[in-house]
């Protein structure tokens, strides 16, 4: 028994990680339609492997009806436009390119972002943990790189950005539970992301997919440090209560926050300057100081979750627990993901240079084109306004 | 190779700050002096090749950095300016690894001694031999935190945290001074790497060279604490003995001239500034040598020495030779690390005493560093065929041009006659006013280490001044008058006759008003403390007490943001959270609404071809929020599509 449900989950999981990549390689609308719903499917499965928990049924059943419906809408908007085209051959470009707007936000709502933002939190309380990076990052990762073929610099991109950066900022300022203020600050990157997307230039793809790798490994490292905490209530002041057992958790938690933060030595903060420079690169002076008032709230809500490792009294010192402890397998596992992540920025162009590499190839420029007039640093609809 | 010079002293530093608990202590200790001999080794390879095969190299270690807008390289640089300041940082921090394990032996922070030495000696190296000013202020600031760990390594002292406060508090004017200047030459001339900086000057910067240059010398001047920045350096005495030797004497507060070296070719574009650093140096050299004769700290006495050698240095400078300059730098290292080491193993002999009022008639129980420390001081005075005789009579040769340069200089070698004069005499050869009541310890200098490390420097003090000088410079003496020549010669050889005589007959005993004044204003280090106290620091206090913190900290910020914006913050983010709520219905709701409004969004935006958001056309910004979507830029598509229709 224990072996079928072993085998199930890794055929789970092989599955997801397989669509996610069927997904990124091809350029026709009706198969990233097949490959969006095969990802629902698995999602839903893994989620409902947690079936003794009342939050997990919530959440799947929320998230299987919503995602229904955006699955109507993408159907629809196909429809429509291969109406409006009068052909079958549906090409990601040419349809985003003719501004057909229910598709964009059908992968919005799997992005997760603001408006469409409902399903996140009860999906990040309903899985175990130990899941969660699988279903959270992995798909997310495949659509943004979808996202990135397509030249879309639509506003709807933008008003999704902010209103994701201000529901991830202002959701989780009283939030006293801590996969929920995860939640909340992956929507607020996810915005970040997408208002980098709306800008469409080399550097702010760059930066984008900067972001997406450190923000990713990030949150990856902290979800496994969460898995082997003890916090049976999931609050935020219980996470670090276990001070004794703990003690590598809380500097791991915390530096990684400060790094989620975006405060300098960490490269959180790379990721943040990078997409912040390349929107003043556009002179959006607006969208910039929007970003990072935005993070204020943020940053407040990670300095508070540290707060209580460090400055609060332990409420009880005999919850002492044993089975969920790291070996030092898991340790030195942790550590290899961590020390690499927290010194990126000894040496940045570790990470600059690929990550400009895949840009140029994914906008199909020439990657020797170094001129900074060239019309791949700044966005030609901007530049044609004045 | 260069790197590894580099590398080896953080490679020890790693070592010691993490195998605390792993390796025994001697171990560690052995370990670190092997990689610092190591890095030594490579530091004398460097110096071979530079000085006597005339080659410079730069290397590229990484691209830090290289994105649009930015690009930045880490890249060392070795010519004969940074391998000279290699070889003697390295042998300096060797000596002072060497002489640290012994003089630490009872300290049970061992580690984090050495530790700190290491990394010092990293951040020194890495100054040293940066090939543009963005390392080099990296090395800098490392450099100056380094300083401020060891100052307050007995952090349990009230007076060593005061210290390592005020010197961070110098020295921090002095970095923003360097912080201003590199931001000032990459917004003008586009690089700061030191070769492009060369010949830069046109018609129309002389201000902008002008103000770079000062606010370079103003960075010079925190960090080898000339006159106006020097408070914090009689203070940092503080910290253990072998790391003033090493730090605040010897290399760290060399950095500012080495700043002032490699930026020679800004500071010549600038004449004002030069005849400022000239003047300053030589103020300097005087003011801090008049100090330094009424002091009773033995360590506070040898810190203003080195301030008024620094100020020698800044004079060097100022009249344009770089190289003499550099000559002195090399060889007060070593006198000065002389004296310092020196005055370690003597305060070690009578129970940590630092007052030379109480220590008397040394001579018999520490001989061997009776002669160190005379010798030191011998070549701190210039005598002649010493070390420091060659680069001093150069400077005051060359300073004849400006005459009162030249006297003040004279002057100030009088008054080092004095004060080193003053030391030997009250701590070495002056009988004890008091008996002893038990037997003096004979057998003081008991440590082979020590000892030899007293020797070695000794003999170096000696003959190190002869090598560079025929090494570094090969400079003509310039036209003066014959008489001039021995002239600061002469007037410390009668200084210190003359203070030895009046000394031994005790003829100083009447005092008069005047001369009481005179001491009390030296001994009070022309009450530059006081001033910057009373007028400075209170007044600020006061104005931020008052005005910032009360008014508009606790006043109109609290009112506004903490009494009402917080709480309508809250009570926001508390209706978000209550828009998720477990009602389907709800969820769904939103969902459609967003879902149709988006989609009619792209109706309206096809009718109008226009922006929805804020559009800000006054605004000197070419868009605020978004981009617009351009009618052009979407015809073509439209009318591919009625084509195929």
């Amino acid at each position: 028994m224990e072996n079928k449900e072993n085998l199930m989950y890794k055929i789970m999981t092989t599955s997801l990680i397989m669509t996610s990549m069927l997904m990124t390689t091809f350029k026709n609308w009706m198969i990233l339609y097949i490959t969006m719903e095969l990802l629902t499917m698995t999602t839903l499965l893994l989620m409902s492997l947690n079936s003794k928990n009342a939050q997990s049924k919530e959440g799947s059943m929320k998230y299987l009806m919503l995602s229904a419906i955006s699955s109507t809408m993408l159907i629809t908007g196909m429809l429509l436009t291969s109406y409006q085209h009068n052909s079958q051959n549906m090409m990601l470009k040419t349809l985003l390119s003719s501004n057909n707007n229910m598709m964009l936000t059908m992968i919005l709502f799997k992005l997760g972002s603001a408006p469409f933002h409902i399903w996140v939190t009860d999906m990040y309380e309903a899985t175990k943990t130990m899941n969660l990076p699988l279903i959270i990052l992995i798909p997310k990762m495949a659509i943004i790189s979808t996202l990135m073929t397509f030249e879309t610099s639509n506003n709807i991109l933008l008003m999704s950005g902010i209103l994701s950066t201000t529901m991830g900022a202002m959701g989780a300022m009283n939030q006293k539970k801590m996969k929920r203020l995860l939640a909340y600050s992956s929507i607020n990157n996810m915005g970040i992301m997408i208002m980098g997307l709306h800008m469409y230039t080399l550097p702010s793809m760059q930066a984008i997919m900067m972001h997406m790798m450190i923000y990713t490994t990030t949150l990856t490292i902290m979800l496994m440090t969460l898995h082997h905490t003890y916090y049976k209530k999931q609050l935020t002041s219980e996470t670090f209560q276990n001070d004794k057992s703990n003690h590598t958790h809380k500097i791991i938690i915390s530096t990684l926050l400060l790094s989620l933060s975006g405060l300098p030595p960490f490269p959180g903060f790379l990721s943040k300057w990078l997409i912040m420079s390349s929107t003043m690169k556009q002179q959006l002076m607006l969208t910039s100081t929007w970003m990072l008032m935005t993070n204020i709230p943020s940053t407040a809500y990670y300095l508070y979750t540290m707060m209580y490792s460090y400055f609060k009294t332990i409420m009880s010192t005999t919850k002492t627990m044993t089975e969920n402890n790291m070996n030092n397998n898991n340790k030195y596992k942790m550590a290899i993901l961590t020390f690499p992540i927290l010194s990126t920025l000894i040496h940045p162009q570790l990470m600059l240079m690929p990550t400009w590499t895949v840009s140029t190839k994914m906008m199909n420029v020439p990657s020797n084109n170094k001129s900074p007039n060239n019309k791949i640093y700044i966005n030609t609809h901007t530049q044609s306004k004045n | 190779m260069y790197l590894l010079t580099m590398s080896a002293p953080m490679m020890s530093f790693m070592l010691t700050l993490t195998h605390k608990e792993k390796i025994k202590t001697t171990t560690m200790q052995t370990l670190a002096c092997s990689m610092i001999f190591f890095s030594w080794m490579n530091s004398s390879i460097m110096l071979y090749e530079c000085m006597m095969n005339d080659t410079h190299c730069q290397t590229k270690i990484w691209n830090w950095m290289k994105t649009e807008h930015m690009e930045c390289k880490i890249s060392l640089h070795m010519d004969l300016l940074s391998s000279s300041m290699l070889f003697m940082v390295t042998s300096m921090s060797l000596f002072v690894h060497m002489y640290s394990t012994e003089y630490m032996k009872n300290d049970p922070h061992k580690h984090r001694f050495m530790s700190y030495l290491s990394l010092f000696t990293f951040f020194m190296l890495l100054m040293m031999s940066s090939n543009n000013y963005i390392l080099l202020l990296m090395g800098w600031e490392g450099v100056g935190i380094c300083s401020y760990l060891l100052m307050n390594f007995w952090y349990t002292r009230m007076q060593a945290n005061k210290s390592g406060m005020k010197a961070i508090m110098m020295n921090r004017m002095g970095d923003i001074a360097l912080l201003m200047s590199t931001m000032m030459m990459m917004n003008k001339f586009g690089s700061t790497k030191f070769e492009n900086l060369t010949h830069m000057i046109n018609n129309k910067m002389q201000t902008i060279m002008n103000t770079i240059s000062m606010l370079l010398l103003m960075g010079a001047m925190g960090k080898s604490s000339l006159m106006g920045l020097h408070v914090w350096l009689p203070d940092a005495m503080e910290g253990p003995t072998p790391m003033s030797a090493l730090m605040h004497a010897a290399t760290m507060v060399t950095a500012g001239i080495f700043l002032l070296m490699r930026s020679s070719s800004i500071l010549e574009e600038s004449k004002m500034s030069l005849t400022i650093t000239a003047w300053m140096g030589a103020t300097t050299a005087f003011f801090a040598a008049t100090m330094g004769t009424s002091q009773n700290d033995m360590k506070r006495m040898m810190a203003y020495s080195t301030c008024s050698q620094l100020g020698y240095m800044a004079l060097a400078m100022g009249i344009s030779k770089y190289s003499i300059s550099l000559l002195h730098l090399m060889n007060h290292a070593f006198f000065k690390s002389l004296l310092f080491l020196g005055a370690g193993i003597t305060m070690h002999t009578i129970k940590n005493e630092q007052d030379i009022r109480k220590l008397s008639s040394l001579m018999k129980q520490t001989p061997m560093t009776y002669m160190g420390l005379m010798t030191a001081s011998l070549t701190m005075t210039g005598t002649p065929f010493l070390t420091a005789y060659f680069s001093k009579d150069q400077m005051m040769e060359n300073s004849y041009k400006n005459s009162m340069l030249y006297w003040l200089a004279t002057i100030t070698a009088a008054l080092t006659a004095l004060y080193s004069t003053r030391l030997m005499y009250f701590s070495f050869t002056k009988k004890p006013q008091y008996t002893h009541t038990q037997k003096p310890h004979t057998t003081s200098e008991k440590d082979i280490l020590m000892n030899s490390m007293i020797m070695m420097l000794t003999l170096m003090s000696i003959s190190t001044g002869y090598m560079t000088y025929t090494m570094l410079t090969q400079q003509q003496h310039p036209l003066i008058t014959q008489k001039l020549i021995l002239t600061p010669l002469m007037c410390s050889m009668t200084t210190s006759m003359l203070m030895t005589t009046l000394y031994t007959n005790n003829n100083l005993h009447n005092k008069t008003t005047l001369t009481t004044l005179w001491k009390n204003f030296n001994s009070n280090a022309w009450n530059f403390n006081t001033f910057y106290n009373n007028m400075i620091g209170e007044k600020m206090l006061t104005l931020a007490h008052y005005q910032t913190y009360k008014h508009s900290d606790k006043g109109i910020l609290e009112k506004i943001i903490n009494n009402n914006l917080t709480n309508i913050m809250m009570h926001n983010s508390q209706n978000i959270s209550k828009f998720q709520s477990t009602k389907m219905t709800q969820h769904l709701l939103t969902m459609i609404l967003f879902y149709s409004s988006f989609t009619m969004h792209i109706k309206s935006q096809k009718l109008n071809n226009s922006v929805l958001f804020w559009k800000n056309t006054g605004c000197s910004f070419k868009s605020c929020l978004g981009q617009t979507m351009k009618h052009n830029s979407l015809m073509p598509q439209f009318a591919k599509l009625k084509i195929v229709k």
